[in-house]
């Protein structure tokens, strides 16, 4: 009996292991309401490889990864996987590569036209053109649009990506004291939408205006599945955590997805009612969850994937290799307002540390697929040209950039002079009275790299002043509270390494509004200016840009930017390092749209021809 | 027997509630900001969220929410990984995969770590002796993801046996299954070198008493001895060591999905760590206690079953 009741149980425990899997795919086959019949049936081919949905029938199907399956289609709750959400979504505007320059522009989708726009760019008029449709058949009108704006700033749901404070009584709207007939966003008919923004929100102009409304976030929403999505409290949506939740607006639909493994992406048979659909070649985008480097390579190396982001060594002579420095600057930074390490307040020891850096050679050796720089803004941002405000130019090469100096010393890419450090470093020397230096040096234990990089820039620091004047000290920190100790409001630390900031490529003056310490912006405020003089002074001009006397001004924005650059380098709180860089190789099925560009960006890959 | 394990079960209760409330604070004090700190939230969005959550009130306030909500089985929301989607739903989701990967493990654990002991027991001194203590002892050694990765190196990508990573199917297929051996193989090296090494050694050891010089002579044969008499002894310290070994895969799992993109717990549980997600963090943390704990009475009650001389419950006077 006992034995009969033991293999009983074993059995039984067998049927639940084998059978374990198969229920558990909550995501799977099928978008809702879908009508592009015979796409679903590819759904639940393997995983990349030869054998990839659609391969067989002879459609263009590019091969991409992702370190997860997307947490949500919602663009309203999302926080990644922008790009690809926006590929699902119908926004007013779309963001694609220029095939010549590589660089972003800003077409319509939805939108018709260019918008109307009053003269003190409060209020913008937006036509949408008719005949586009949910991948269900569901029109998409500007009622559609306002709809779904009006539930991004939902006070119940409190999406994280409400952009309410951007509209007339938009933030009074979220918190539940007005109601949305009041809010500064309308379909004034089936076809117009009637933006009012809050004054200092107002887009700067018709370029930046293409660019916010180009995110997914603000993209169009099914409201008859989103209203059954909502929970009965009002308080939570479930819209888009799942394909039967989600029905596509955009270019492409989901058709496939295993949570966690697999996603899987096919052009809509009526695509071509976007006339920006021709900008985008590959019939089915699978995506396959990898997280391990070393995975990642094997997998492209075996032609189950069409590109990969390899920064090791070994891969130093492959050939076929696409850089890409993307806008994030890293670099050191002081605390020069701590009492603790009086040595900090001196200007003379920032600027010893600022051209005592040989970046070109540290970079090198510990970052190789990055870029040295010594510059404040991202070395290749661009900025409306004031001549012809239909163009852009690298803010770089202006003249306003390069008439910058940092205490009457011309800056430049590398910013490495050995004997004008030294002469810094005595000067502050010998106002420390002669005394030896010691200093805890902050790093991120998030990986090796950052471990080698503090050694690195610490010992090379301690050989250029000589161990006996300079000694830093090195402390690890976890990663997920370095940038809380670097806030204003804890600064908890001497001097931090492994940190950066992310730059927009196309406002240089609003690289570093971490720097402002007024109420306007809603960034964390990092670092700091050394005296509340120079840090008003920098306020000032920042806001004055931002929000102020100049929003609408490009050349004295151009000036402005490089008066911020200036403060900056002369108040030296922050000694920028290196641009952060990857290294991307293709496989020969696909040839990228331009040899320059972001393949950060999805669209950017969707452009790929495919050979 | 029926009172020992009410004992136990209430006393594991306990442990419950204590752990709980461990991780709830110790969760909840993690360094940083629940919001996304890095991310452009405007203040008046970040305050209404911050109400919506109650992350305004003070710890322990927050910390009555929680537990109100849990003696509903209400285990609340995930808010980044999954936004939106019930912390239950997310484990049910990611937990089936984790599941049939260490059963699989298991089933293979058992039999080959049981036999492996056995004949080493009885070879002992021999040369498949030595060469099997050397290799458990490589086994043990090496953590599994070494193997897993080395695996994953030279028998998939170099030789092609085997796909790189898990088959991205729905149900379980042949192919399927087929794709997950290597990251069942990575999962089972070092249990099976434990429990061979363990077998060995108690088994060596029952072989040379006197019982089983009376089973021999008695009449039974060298097999009957064996399953008989001494692999019962010797199992009585490995009862326990099984179904721990079932909760230590399921944990060591964390690795070998990463390595193999398994869409398993163990990787969500680590995203909703550094993504700061506590509310599914607690839920995953309250599943693997509840396992855990349920193992260890499993364990305790399996020493009678395997030993009926033990008597579950006794007092030392009775």
């Amino acid at each position: 009996m006992k034995k009969k009741a033991i293999a009983l149980l074993l059995a039984a425990s067998m049927a639940l292991g084998v059978t374990a899997c198969g229920s558990g795919d909550t995501g799977t086959t099928g978008a809702a309401g879908t009508e592009a019949g015979g796409t679903e049936a590819a759904g639940t081919e393997a995983a990349g490889g030869e054998t990839a949905s659609g391969e067989e029938t002879g459609e263009k199907v590019l091969r991409l990864y992702l370190q997860d399956t997307p947490a949500t289609l919602n663009g309203h709750t999302m926080e990644q996987d922008y790009d690809l959400v926006a590929s699902l979504t119908a926004t007013l505007y779309a963001v694609v590569a220029d095939p010549e320059t590589g660089m972003r522009q800003y077409v319509n989708m939805l939108a018709e036209g260019e918008p109307e726009v009053s003269e003190d760019y409060m209020v913008w008029t937006v036509k949408i053109g008719e005949g586009y449709t949910f991948t269900d058949g569901t029109p998409i009108t500007a009622e559609t649009i306002e709809y779904s704006i009006k539930m991004l700033n939902d006070p119940k749901l409190a999406n994280r990506n409400s952009n309410a404070s951007n509209f007339v009584n938009g933030a009074a709207y979220l918190r539940g004291e007005c109601d949305w007939e009041e809010v500064g966003f309308k379909a004034t008919d089936e076809y117009t939408l009637q933006i009012t923004f809050e004054p200092g929100y107002e887009p700067a102009n018709v370029t930046a205006f293409k660019r916010d409304w180009a995110y997914a976030f603000y993209g169009a929403v099914h409201p008859e599945m989103y209203e059954s999505c909502i929970s009965e409290d009002g308080t939570s949506c479930t819209y888009g955590t799942n394909l039967e939740s989600f029905v596509a607006s955009g270019i492409y639909e989901p058709t496939s997805l295993i949570e966690g493994q697999y996603l899987e992406l096919h052009r809509r048979e009526d695509a071509d009612i976007y006339p920006i659909a021709e900008y985008f070649t590959p019939d089915v985008v699978t995506y396959v969850v990898v997280s391990d480097a070393n995975t990642l390579l094997e997998l492209f190396e075996t032609g189950e994937l069409d590109y990969v982001i390899a920064n090791q060594d070994s891969y130093d002579g492959y050939s076929g290799a696409y850089y890409l420095y993307t806008p994030d600057n890293y670099g050191i930074y002081l605390n020069s307002v701590s009492p603790e390490n009086p040595i900090l307040l001196d200007v003379n020891f920032r600027y010893a540390l600022y051209w005592g850096l040989d970046r070109e050679t540290l970079v090198e050796a510990v970052h190789p697929t990055s870029e040295a720089s010594a510059l404040m803004y991202y070395p290749w941002a661009t900025m409306p040209d004031p001549a012809d405000p239909e163009n852009t130019v690298r803010y770089y090469d202006t003249e306003e950039a390069k008439a910058v100096r940092m205490d009457g010393h011309e800056i430049t890419m590398t910013g490495y002079d050995k004997d004008l450090a030294l002469e810094y470093f005595d000067k502050a020397y010998e106002a420390n009275g002669g005394q030896k230096v010691t200093i805890t040096v902050k790093y991120s234990d998030f990986n090796e790299n950052n471990k080698n990089w503090a050694e690195a820039v610490t010992n090379w620091y301690m050989e250029l002043f000589g161990r006996d004047r300079l000694e830093l000290v090195l402390q690890a920190t976890p990663s997920a509270t370095i940038y809380d100790d670097l806030a204003r409001t804890n600064m908890k630390y001497d001097i931090m390494l492994s940190c950066g900031w992310y730059q927009t490529v196309d406002e240089p003056w609003n690289n570093t509004n971490w720097v402002y310490s007024g109420a306007f912006t809603y960034n964390t405020q990092y670092c700091t200016i050394s005296t509340p003089e120079l840090q008003q002074q920098w306020d000032e001009l920042f806001y004055s840009a931002a929000t102020g006397e100049y929003r609408h001004d490009d050349a004295a924005k151009m000036q402005i930017c490089a008066d911020l650059e200036e403060i900056l380098y002369n108040d030296c709180s922050f000694i920028p390092a290196f641009s952060n860089g990857n290294r991307y190789f293709f496989s020969s099925r696909i040839t990228p749209v331009t040899d320059v560009g972001d393949p950060d960006h999805l669209w950017w890959f969707l452009q790929a021809t495919f050979n | 027997m029926i009172k020992y394990i009410i004992q136990r079960i209430i006393a594991a209760f306990f442990t419950f509630l204590v752990i709980v409330v461990v991780v709830f604070f110790v969760i909840h004090s993690m360094p940083g900001d629940i919001i996304d700190l890095s991310s452009k939230i405007d203040p008046t969005v970040r305050e209404v969220i911050l109400d919506k959550y109650h992350l305004n009130d003070p710890l322990i306030v927050q910390f009555g929410y929680t537990m109100a909500d849990y003696l509903h089985f209400d285990f609340g929301y995930s808010l980044k990984i999954r936004p939106g989607v019930p912390v239950l739903q997310v484990v049910l989701e990611r937990l089936p995969i984790t599941i049939q990967l260490n059963y699989f493990a298991a089933l293979l654990i058992l039999p080959v770590g049981l036999i492996l002991g056995i004949i080493m027991a009885i070879k002992k001194d021999t040369v498949f002796d030595h060469i099997s203590s050397s290799l458990v002892i490589l086994l043990i050694s090496v953590p599994s993801f070494v193997l897993a990765a080395l695996m994953q190196y030279f028998l998939a990508y170099k030789l092609g046996w085997f796909p790189i990573i898990l088959e991205a199917e729905e149900s379980l297929t042949w192919s399927k299954f087929y794709s997950m051996l290597l990251p069942i193989l990575a999962l089972s090296f070092g249990s099976i070198a434990s429990i061979a090494r363990t077998l060995r050694a108690e088994l060596a050891e029952v072989l040379t008493m006197d019982f089983m010089l009376l089973a021999k002579a008695k009449g039974l044969s060298f097999r009957q001895t064996i399953w008989r008499h001494a692999l019962r002894n010797s199992c009585v310290p490995l009862a326990s060591t099984f179904l721990y070994l079932f909760l230590g895969v399921l944990s060591s799992s964390l690795v070998i999905e990463q390595i193999f993109s398994v869409p398993g717990l163990s990787k969500t549980m680590l995203s909703a760590i550094n993504g700061k997600d506590h509310w599914l963090t607690m839920g995953i943390v309250i599943f693997y206690v509840f396992i855990g704990l349920f193992m260890a009475i499993l364990a305790d009650l399996s020493y009678g079953i395997v030993d009926p001389r033990i008597r579950m419950g006794g007092k030392k006077d009775e």
